[in-house]
């Protein structure tokens, strides 16, 4: 289906979404630790979409997202956190994530949103309602 | 719960775009909340009848409560309770969508009881657990921060048992100064509430976390099982955090970490709670 990145600090939440994204049938062509990673990686991969954590060490996922989206502003980004504070939301939006995930996350809340953000930009066709 | 949730829900659903969703959140402090969306909210009138109330305002130069009085939709007392409530923060999101038409009161209302029912069950045993809590624990000493902290081990009862699958309890406050401790999973909150917060347990209930919150069982203690904890404590406190929202504190979290320590001197600023489960026993330090 799609071609997703994966960035976040923890091992945990990469292998969660890894084997919720790869049981939906997508697939997770990198993984970043970091946001500079992210940054470095976004270019050689070029996937379809990225999930973003937002507090990260170092570069935090909203100046990754912003780098990233300053040399490609097609990019599909959608944030994740564990924070579902209004300033955050409105940061990562702000920013340019197209859409936002809570932590914790689970099949049901993740493919949602993906979906939306493919069906929105042309990755895949909206189902009939 | 209901303002920046329901927000990011109705993003979730594909209703509201994230341009339209900023804009909302940009000028909705500078909006004044209507009494009919208000009834709406609480349920006091059903969005045809605050139609029908428009509809008369536009022919009639009177007020919303004096005439949904006049056609029995609400008492006065009722219109009294709505003029309180439109101070509300939380109200003036669904004001801004009504503004901006970005959708219609009828689907606003239906939009709020799919989102009641998809987010706020796990808000009706809060005042419960807190009552609980303050039996077996006195934060007094915080003053009027310690509604805050039974609010914090309150909440941590609820989430040992959403994602931990273990009604747990708690026991006792400790007041020992020195321990011997095997691992400590930490993480500080900071901003308008600046509170260091950690798990102290022994390996085996380290293991056992990490594994009913991973869903798998994990063996050993290595990078996943320590990475699973600290993300069981960031997932808490980002919860924590959320609703210390509502109470207007903006705050921030910081990377957890796990660690293997040894013997640690606890401050006398510290509060530590026992947490008792199935699976064993861990503590919880505050400290402010």
């Amino acid at each position: 289906m799609a071609r997703i990145m994966i960035v976040d600090d923890s091992m945990m939440m990469r292998a969660a979404l890894r084997k919720i994204l790869e049981k939906a049938g997508h697939e997770v062509v990198s993984e970043a630790v970091n946001g500079q990673q992210a940054i470095d990686n976004y270019p050689k991969y070029q996937p379809d979409l990225v999930t973003m954590d937002i507090t990260m060490p170092g570069l935090s996922g909203i100046e990754a997202l912003k780098c990233i989206l300053d040399t490609a502003p097609q990019a599909n980004i959608v944030a994740v956190s564990a924070l579902g504070q209004k300033h955050i939301i409105f940061d990562a939006l702000e920013s340019g994530a197209k859409n936002y995930v809570l932590k914790p996350i689970t099949e049901d809340k993740l493919l949602p949103v993906i979906n939306l953000v493919l069906e929105q930009n042309g990755f895949i066709e909206a189902a009939p309602r | 719960m209901l303002n920046q949730y329901f927000g990011y829900y109705l993003l979730n659903k594909g209703i509201l775009t994230n341009l339209q969703l900023r804009e909302i959140l940009e000028t909705e402090q500078t909006v004044k909340v209507k009494l009919g969306v208000i009834a709406v909210n609480t349920g006091a009138m059903t969005a045809e009848q605050v139609e029908e109330i428009h509809n008369l305002q536009r022919t009639r130069d009177q007020k919303f409560g004096a005439l949904a009085v006049e056609k029995e939709y609400l008492t006065s007392t009722q219109v009294e309770q709505l003029l309180e409530s439109q101070q509300e923060g939380h109200l003036t999101l669904l004001q801004v969508i009504a503004n901006k038409k970005y959708m219609t009161l009828a689907a606003v209302e239906k939009a709020l009881m799919d989102f009641r029912e998809e987010y706020e069950t796990a808000n009706q045993t809060c005042d419960t657990d807190r009552l609980i809590v303050k039996q077996m624990v006195d934060f007094s000493a915080a003053g009027p921060k310690a509604d805050l902290l039974y609010k914090y081990i309150g909440l941590l009862k609820r989430n040992v048992l959403r994602f931990l699958n273990d009604a747990s309890f708690v026991f006792m406050q400790i007041t020992e100064h020195e321990k011997n401790v095997q691992w400590i999973a930490s993480q500080q909150i900071i901003g308008d509430l600046s509170l260091s917060t950690g798990f102290i347990m022994e390996e085996s209930v380290l293991l056992e976390i990490a594994s009913r919150f991973y869903g798998e069982s994990l063996m050993k203690v290595d990078e996943m099982a320590l990475d699973t904890v600290g993300e069981f404590l960031n997932v808490h406190n980002g919860i924590f955090c959320s609703s210390l929202s509502e109470s207007g504190f903006i705050t921030d979290l910081q990377t957890p970490f796990v660690l293997k320590k040894g013997k640690e001197s606890f401050q006398l600023t510290d509060y530590r709670v026992a947490i008792g489960t199935s699976f064993g026993d861990f503590e919880v330090i505050l400290s402010m």
